[in-house]
C-alpha cells in the first residue's frame, strides 16, 4: 500500500519534469553567438495565413478550420544598430524568404522541421518588406510582413 | 490417384505457373522515345500512371501546379524537384555543401541544377513507384504514381503462383496426403526459464513495462499537442503510425498475439484508479460478488448483450473512415489517445475490470482474432488441478495477483482472443499451475461468432482499402478520404459508404455465400452456421500477412522519418543526434511490390492450410472436406489478387 502512493507520487513526478526539462532544454539551444543586443523573432510560414510571428503548434491546426480569417500581416520593430536574428520554420509546406532591402533571399527553401537561421544588423531607419519567395499556394503572393526599424 | 500420379501432376502444374509468366515476358516489344511529362499538385501526379516497354528511351519533363514538389523514382537514380515554372535535377555526382544562404532566384542549391527534361532508359521491367520528396501538406507522405515498365514479369509470377498454390493445396487435400503440418513442440517457458518465473510473480512486473511505455505515450500526446503540425515532422504520428503500426502488424500480433495488450498505457490509469493500487494487490477475504477484490466505483459487470466484439467492429469501422485524417494530423492523434484515457478512466467509475479493452477498444477487436493464430499462449499446465482448485484464484483473484482483469478462467480457457497477457493468474495461482507456452502459427481454431467472422472480414477490406488509398497512385480517393483539407464532402460520404457497404455487406455476404455453396456441395455435414465460422479461420492468416504487405513500405520508405524525428522529438528545430535533416532515401524501394507478392503469397498458403486443419475437426472425411475448402479457397484467391493487383500490377 506504501509502495503504491511512491510509485503515484514517482509518476506525478515524471509527468511533470519531462515537459519542464524539454523546456529549459529548448531554451537553452539559443544560437551561440547571440550579444545582449541581439533581437530574435520567430516566423513560420503557412500557406493559408501568411507569415504568423511565432511558432506554430499542432493544436493551432484547429484554428485552422476557420478559413478566409487572415491576420493582418505581422510587424517586426527594431531600433536601428540592432542585430536580428530571424528563425524561420514552416508550418506546412516548402516556403521561401526574402528581405530585399538587406539582400536577403532564402531560394532553397525552408522546409517543415527545419530551421533556417537568418541573421543581420538593421543599419537602416525604415519599414521594410519582407515575403516569401517560394511558390506555396493561393496565398503565396500576399504572404508579406514588415520590418521596422526606428532610430 | 497413387502417389506418382499426384507428384506428376504437381510437376507439371509448377512447370506451367513458371512458363506461362516467362512466355508473356517474351513477347517482342518495340523500342521507343516517350515524351512524357508529369504535373504534380497536391498529393498527385497527372499522369498518375506511367506504362512504357523495356529499354524504351524516357524523355521526362516535371512541372508543379502548386507547391514545392519532389519526384523520386524508385529503382532509378533520378530526383526531381518541381517549383511552379521550374525544375530542378539532382547532380548525384556532386556533394552537397550544407547551410549556404544568400542565394539568388531560382537556385535551389549547389547540387541541384535547373533542368527542363531528363532522359534515361527504362532498362529495368517492373513497377516502380515514384514519390514527393518535398513535404507538400498533410498526404505527403502518400504522394505516390506509378512507372510500370512492361513486362511486369514479376507480378505475372505472382499471379500464377497465387493460382498454384491454391490448386497445391487442394489436391493435397483431396488425395489424402496433407499439407505438410508443422512439427513444433510445445514449450512452457517458465519451465525453461526459471528466473523468467520469479520475475513474472514480482508484482511490479507489468507496471515495470506500463511505466516507461506511459510516458513514452505521455511525451506522445505532448507532442501531438504542442509539437510540429506536420504529421512526418511530429514524433506521434511518426512514432505511433509507421512505428507502433508496423511493429504491433509483423511482430507482436504473429509471435506474441495480445502482448501489446500486457504494455498498452492507454487504460492503465484506469486501472489503477479502479484497483486504488498501482504495483499491490488489494484482497478481501470475503468474496464480493465472485471475487475477492473491491474496486472503485459502481463495480458493475459488462452488460451480456454487449458480451460480443460488434461494438469493437462498428468503433474500428469508424475509427479508419477517418483513418487518413487520423495518421496524418497529430491533433487527430491527440484527440484519440485523450478520448480513450477519458473513456477508460469513466468507465473503471462504472464497470469493474478491463471492459473497454475486451469490448470497446477498436484495435482490441482484431488483436483478440489475429491472436488465435499467434505463437505464444498462456495457458493451466494441468487442466485436472485447475478443476479441483475450489477457490480459483485466477479467476476471482488471490493474495498475490488480481482475479482476471479479462474476465477468464484459464482452466477451460481454449483460446488466446480475450487474454490480454497480463500475466496476474501466473501470480495468484497458489498451485503453479500456469505456463506461457510457445506453439505453431495458427493454433486455436475456434471461432465463437458471427462477430468474430465480421471481424476478420472487415480487417481484410480495410487492408485492401488502406493499400488503395494510401499505398495506390490515384489521388482522387486521396481527397476523398483527406475531407478536412479538400474539404469534398460528398466524395468522402461515398469513400465512406463504400468501406462500411463492402466491409459489411458484399465481402461478408459473399464469403457466407462461399461457405453455403460448399457446404451444399459437402453434402451438408454439419450446419451452416458452423461450417461458415470454421471456414473464416482461412482468412486470418491471409488478413495478417495483408496488413504486414501493407505497413512494410511504410516502414522501408519513411525510416528515414524515424531517424529524424529522434533527432528533434517535439519538432523544436532540436538536432540532439545531427541527424534531423536526413535526406529522404528509401530503403530497397524497388525491391517493396516483390516483397509484398511474397508475403502475400505466404499468407495465401498458411490461410489454406491452417483453413484446412481447422475444418478437420468438424469434417473429417477426405472429400466432403475438399468440397467444403474449394469455394472459400478461391474467394481467398480473388482477394489475394486484388492485393497483387495494387502492391505489383
Amino acid at each position: 500500500m506504501k509502495k503504491d502512493y511512491y510509485y503515484l507520487v514517482l509518476i506525478i513526478l515524471l509527468m511533470i519534469c519531462i515537459p519542464l526539462g524539454i523546456r529549459i532544454y529548448d531554451h537553452s539551444l539559443k544560437p551561440e553567438n547571440l550579444t545582449s543586443g541581439t533581437k530574435e523573432f520567430t516566423l513560420t510560414g503557412s500557406a493559408e495565413k501568411g507569415w504568423i510571428l511565432g511558432e506554430v503548434k499542432a493544436y493551432d491546426i484547429l484554428s485552422f478550420f476557420k478559413k478566409n480569417e487572415r491576420k493582418s500581416d505581422p510587424v517586426i520593430y527594431v531600433s536601428k544598430g540592432d542585430q536580428v536574428v530571424l528563425k524561420l520554420r514552416s508550418s506546412d509546406v516548402t516556403h521561401g524568404f526574402s528581405l530585399k532591402a538587406f539582400g536577403i533571399f532564402i531560394s532553397k527553401g525552408i522546409d517543415p522541421g527545419q530551421t533556417v537561421y537568418v541573421k543581420f544588423i538593421a543599419d537602416k531607419t525604415g519599414t521594410f518588406m519582407f515575403a516569401c519567395n517560394v511558390y506555396c499556394g493561393d496565398v503565396h503572393h500576399m504572404m508579406h510582413g514588415s520590418l521596422i526599424v526606428t532610430k | 490417384m497413387s502417389r506418382k500420379k499426384i507428384f506428376f501432376i504437381l510437376l507439371l502444374s509448377f512447370e506451367l505457373a513458371i512458363i506461362i509468366p516467362l512466355a508473356i515476358a517474351m513477347i517482342p516489344r518495340t523500342k521507343s522515345v516517350r515524351n512524357i511529362s508529369i504535373n504534380a499538385e497536391k498529393f498527385k501526379y497527372s499522369p498518375s500512371k506511367v506504362i512504357v516497354n523495356k529499354g524504351d528511351t524516357i524523355v521526362l519533363s516535371f512541372s508543379s501546379k502548386d507547391v514545392t514538389h519532389g519526384f523520386y523514382l524508385d529503382g532509378y537514380p533520378i530526383e526531381l524537384i518541381a517549383r511552379k515554372g521550374t525544375s530542378f535535377k539532382k547532380n548525384l555526382s556532386v556533394q552537397t555543401p550544407m547551410h549556404s544562404s544568400g542565394h539568388t532566384l531560382e537556385h535551389l542549391d549547389t547540387n541541384w541544377s535547373q533542368i527542363s527534361s531528363v532522359k534515361f532508359t527504362a532498362s529495368t521491367s517492373g513497377k516502380f513507384v515514384f514519390r514527393c520528396t518535398k513535404i507538400c501538406g498533410n498526404l505527403h507522405p502518400f504522394m505516390t504514381g506509378e512507372l510500370i515498365v512492361r513486362p511486369n514479369t514479376s507480378y505475372h509470377f505472382a499471379v500464377s503462383f497465387s493460382i498454384w498454390i491454391t490448386f497445391f493445396v487442394l489436391l493435397l487435400i483431396f488425395n489424402k496426403k496433407e499439407p505438410s503440418k508443422p512439427k513444433f513442440k510445445r514449450i512452457n517457458i517458465l519451465q525453461t526459464f526459471p528466473w523468467l518465473k520469479k520475475l513474472i510473480k514480482r508484482q511490479g512486473f507489468q507496471f515495470a513495462f506500463i511505466l516507461p511505455n506511459f510516458l513514452v505515450f505521455y511525451l506522445f500526446i505532448l507532442a501531438s499537442l504542442g509539437g510540429s503540425p506536420v504529421g512526418n515532422r511530429n514524433i506521434a504520428i511518426v512514432f505511433v503510425w509507421i512505428l507502433w503500426w508496423f511493429v504491433l502488424k509483423a511482430i507482436l500480433v504473429p509471435f506474441g498475439g495480445r502482448v501489446w495488450c500486457f504494455l498498452c498505457p492507454l487504460p492503465a490509469p484506469a486501472e489503477w484508479l479502479s484497483r486504488k493500487r498501482i504495483i499491490s494487490v488489494k484482497f478481501i477475504p470475503k468474496r464480493f460478488r465472485g471475487l475477492y477484490h473491491r474496486f472503485t466505483g459502481l463495480e458493475r459487470d459488462w452488460p451480456k448483450k454487449l458480451q460480443n466484439i460488434w461494438l469493437q467492429n462498428i468503433l474500428f469501422l469508424a475509427m479508419i473512415s477517418f483513418g487518413m485524417i487520423l495518421i496524418t494530423r497529430p491533433i487527430a492523434t491527440a484527440i484519440l489517445f485523450l478520448f480513450i484515457l477519458g473513456v477508460t478512466l469513466l468507465l473503471s467509475l462504472i464497470f469493474r475490470q478491463r471492459v473497454f479493452c475486451r469490448y470497446l477498444c477498436p484495435v482490441g477487436g482484431f488483436l483478440g482474432t489475429y491472436s488465435m493464430a499467434a505463437m505464444t499462449e498462456v495457458r493451466s499446465i494441468d487442466k485436472d488441478i485447475c478443476k479441483k482448485h475450489k477457490n480459483k484464484s485466477c479467476f476471482s483473484g488471490g493474495e498475490k495477483g488480481w482475479a482476471c482483469p479479462w474476465n477468464q478462467y484459464i482452466g477451460n480457457m481454449d483460446r488466446n482472443n480475450d487474454c490480454g497477457l497480463c500475466t496476474e493468474c501466473i501470480k495468484s495461482c497458489p498451485k503453479d499451475n500456469i505456463g506461457i507456452f510457445t506453439r505453431p502459427f495458427g493454433s486455436d481454431k475456434n471461432i465463437k461468432g458471427y462477430d468474430e467472422m465480421y471481424n476478420i472480414i472487415i480487417m481484410l477490406v480495410v487492408a485492401m482499402v488502406f493499400s488503395a488509398v494510401m499505398l495506390g497512385p490515384w489521388g482522387f480517393m486521396k481527397d476523398a478520404a483527406n475531407v478536412t483539407e479538400s474539404l469534398e464532402t460528398i466524395p468522402f460520404i461515398i469513400f465512406v459508404a463504400i468501406v462500411w457497404i463492402l466491409a459489411l455487406i458484399i465481402f461478408p455476404g459473399l464469403f457466407m455465400l462461399c461457405a453455403k455453396i460448399s457446404n451444399y456441395f459437402a453434402k451438408k455435414p454439419v450446419s451452416d452456421r458452423k461450417l461458415t465460422l470454421k471456414l473464416s479461420y482461412i482468412l486470418i492468416p491471409i488478413g495478417m500477412f495483408a496488413w504486414i504487405a501493407f505497413s512494410l513500405p511504410a516502414i522501408m520508405i519513411n525510416y528515414g522519418y524515424i531517424i529524424s524525428i529522434l533527432s528533434d522529438p517535439l519538432g523544436l528545430g532540436w538536432d540532439l543526434f545531427n541527424l534531423a535533416n536526413v535526406h529522404f532515401k528509401p530503403f530497397i524501394p524497388d525491391w517493396i511490390p516483390f516483397i509484398q507478392g511474397v508475403v502475400l503469397l505466404s499468407g495465401l498458403y498458411l490461410g489454406l492450410s491452417r483453413g484446412n486443419d481447422a475444418i478437420k475437426v468438424l469434417i473429417p472425411g477426405r472429400s466432403p472436406r475438399f468440397w467444403a475448402i474449394i469455394f472459400p479457397s478461391l474467394y481467398a484467391l480473388l482477394y489475394v489478387n486484388i492485393l497483387l493487383k495494387i502492391f505489383m500490377g
